[in-house]
């Protein structure tokens, strides 16, 4: 069991002057734990008011829509294992963004 | 309210394989057809995961697919094929239905590979393999070339009515939660399963049950609903892999072997050895195992997080280099990680959980609903597999949604398209937007999670009268509950606990009509297993159960095609699929 610290984009341009960065601690017990699974883990247990794709997702990387930028790279957030103590998440464009870690993207 | 008012002749709801056939009949027609879908056009619902994109089947009979040049037994018929699919269904099959899958099956296929499918192989004698995004990306592309429309990322809250004719659809922006109102002369629901019923399942996040329920709720019937068939081998844990079928599809080749929290081989314990064959080595395994698995589970021998243990630990490197050398769908995605967890001589967690539903949306040949203008196709329908499904969902996504966007189109040609008034829009944007207004009462996770541990502990794969008693009770308690439901999230823009509480009230109607089905049905077949009538009764049950609106009437049907068909009267579970599969041409 390990605390994995999560640093995360977050922007409601409805509300929000400017975009934000919000820090979460998420409990870790096991190695086979993708990005995904921790963005379930906040919205489920810290904050519920974070965006991320999640309502049409397959989960096992074919349908490739989950993409987001972990520290710096554009990953599928299912596919994705958890590696280090600290995360960095941000959209994969933040001119794009909608809400969050959401982006409009043609 | 509504931010948009779109009008089209025909839309079909959902963009798996059912909805993009359906779209390509329509439009085929002149239909100015658009497909309104909850992902991304040809990236969602189950059809991207069928077979877990290693292995998907499309069946047709053994003489057709040889007239087409593949290696398959030309002495196979339709009609050998149609009486298998009876027999497989328990006689529960609505037989105008079979007719037209084994009719239309072959047309189907050949005009999948004349469009460019590429085709991996056969799988068995009646049935080529393919994999899922293959036959997704043939459609889109026809569908594209035919101009029909795209909405995507919209959730269908609600299908409009007047009188008992279809109006329109409310259909809610996910990126941006604008809420339209689309109107059209002819609707094709084809918005596949309902896995999130259940907490644990093989499907992708959007099948939540949001065509049947919408229908339901627009006074479209509902049949066979208690019809459930769980995948006995889905990934459990880890967590980064759960809802994966790949371990059913390694067992289906002949891979593996299951272990009890001892390490204990139990299945020759639990059936004798001629059924014990057809767990392992038919396509019956989904239903045999699941029973077994389960009363291994609820016996108190599986893992602490409520599984079973998948091992290939005695197979050396050869196998798998053979493996995946005949498969190269074990190389791509996430496959080679789970792949690796097993070559390395570790377990996977694995249990039964819901897979493909046999029930849905009533439908007659030419997939109309009794709902004026409103059609149905593919795995959101009912009545086509009866009591268990062994033949492929695919070919019943294609040869359905073909009818269903033919005859969509057909009746939009003579209709208008009727522009509701203001007042009646209102009544369906009222309850969906009403969270937004609401600043305290249960929130809709716990709601998720409460309606999540009464599914499981009593709708699962062994159900019995009390079970059922009290998961009925208990959704009238969450009924209550997502009427007065509380999300923290008042943003309109991708509002995860707004999307949640639709699908919520979405996973109620699916829920409760299931278990409504399930109670009524005193007896066991198929997919559907009483511990409390582990009798399969052909004497009392050779009806369909239909439900008739969002209060949960019901009435029943009688098969005319199974009762001609059943020589024995009543016999214990087993027995039945023990005289079944021996019926098998």
């Amino acid at each position: 069991m390990k605390d994995l610290k999560v640093i995360c984009y977050r922007y409601d341009r409805d509300k929000d002057e400017k975009p934000y960065y919000a820090t979460y601690n998420v409990p870790v017990d096991d190695e086979n734990v993708s990005v995904m699974d921790i963005l379930n883990y906040i919205y489920e247990n810290l904050d519920p008011t974070i965006s991320y794709f999640s309502h049409a997702a397959c989960k096992q990387d074919i349908c490739g829509r989950c993409t987001v930028k972990v520290n710096g790279k554009s990953v599928l957030a299912c596919k994705e294992s958890i590696i280090g103590d600290v995360i960095l998440l941000e959209p994969v464009n933040k001119e794009k963004v909608i809400k969050d870690l959401i982006c409009r993207l043609d | 309210m509504i931010n948009n008012y779109l009008y089209y002749d025909v839309i079909i709801m959902g963009s798996g394989g059912a909805g993009l056939r359906a779209a390509i009949s329509s439009a085929e027609k002149g239909c100015k057809t658009v497909i309104v879908t909850k992902g991304k056009i040809n990236r969602s619902g189950a059809t991207l995961l069928a077979g877990a994109n290693i292995s998907a089947d499309i069946a047709c009979d053994g003489k057709s697919l040889w007239e087409m040049g593949f290696n398959t037994d030309k002495d196979d018929s339709k009609e050998k094929w149609f009486k298998d699919i009876i027999t497989e269904g328990f006689y529960l099959n609505n037989d105008e239905l079979v007719s037209r899958y084994v009719e239309d099956a072959p047309k189907r296929v050949k005009e999948l590979i004349d469009w460019g499918m590429k085709v991996n192989g056969l799988e068995g004698d009646r049935a080529i393999s393919v994999e899922g995004t293959e036959i997704l990306d043939t459609l889109y592309r026809n569908a594209k070339s035919l101009n029909v429309g795209f909405i995507e990322d919209n959730l269908v809250s609600d299908i409009v009515t007047e009188g008992n004719k279809f109006v329109g659809i409310i259909s809610i922006d996910i990126l941006s939660g604008d809420i339209s109102f689309i109107g059209a002369k002819s609707l094709v629901i084809a918005s596949g399963g309902m896995h999130f019923v259940f907490p644990f399942h093989s499907g992708s996040t959007d099948l939540t049950g949001d065509g049947q329920a919408a229908a339901l709720r627009a006074g479209v019937e509902m049949i066979d609903m208690e019809m459930v068939t769980f995948c006995p081998l889905i990934i459990k844990h880890p967590l980064k892999y759960r809802g994966s079928i790949l371990p059913y599809i390694l067992q289906s080749f002949g891979y593996g072997e299951i272990l009890n929290k001892y390490g204990k081989n139990f299945l020759d314990d639990v059936f004798e050895k001629d059924v014990l064959y057809y767990a392992w080595h038919s396509e019956w395994n989904k239903l045999l195992l699941s029973y077994a698995f389960s009363k291994e589970i609820l016996n108190g021998n599986g893992t602490p997080d409520g599984g079973l243990y998948y091992v290939m630990s005695s197979s050396p490197k050869e196998i798998y280099k053979e493996m995946y050398s005949n498969w190269p769908g074990f190389k791509k995605g996430v496959n080679p990680e789970i792949m690796s967890i097993l070559e390395n001589g570790n377990a996977l967690v694995i249990a039964p959980g819901a897979h493909y539903f046999e029930g849905g949306i009533k439908i007659n040949d030419k997939m109309e609903t009794n709902v004026q203008g409103i059609f149905a196709a593919g795995e959101c329908t009912g009545g086509l597999f009866g009591a268990n499904r062994v033949s492929s969902a695919l070919t019943e996504m294609l040869v359905e949604g073909a009818i269903a966007g033919e005859n969509a189109a057909i009746y939009a040609k003579d209709i208008n398209n009727i522009k509701p008034d203001k007042d009646l829009i209102d009544k369906y944007v009222e309850p969906i937007t009403k969270p937004f207004n609401v600043n305290k009462g249960t929130n809709v996770l716990e709601m998720r999670k409460y309606l999540h541990d009464i599914t499981y502990a009593n709708l699962w794969v062994i159900r019995d009268g009390e079970k059922l008693q009290t998961c009925l009770s208990k959704l009238d308690e969450i009924k209550n509950g997502i009427d007065e439901i509380y999300i923290k999230n008042k943003s309109l823009k991708y509002n995860k606990e707004w999307i949640e509480y639709i699908e919520l009230r979405n996973v109620y109607y699916c829920a409760k009509a299931i278990a409504k089905s399930a109670l009524l049905r005193t007896e066991s077949r198929g997919v559907h297993f009483r511990s409390d009538y582990p009798i399969t009764n052909n004497e009392e049950w050779l009806k369909h159960i239909i439900i008739v609106d969002a209060n949960f009437n019901y009435r029943f049907e009688n098969i005319r095609r199974g009762i001609s068909e059943a020589e024995i009267k009543k016999l214990s579970y087993i027995d039945f699929i023990r005289y079944l599969v021996n019926k098998l041409t």
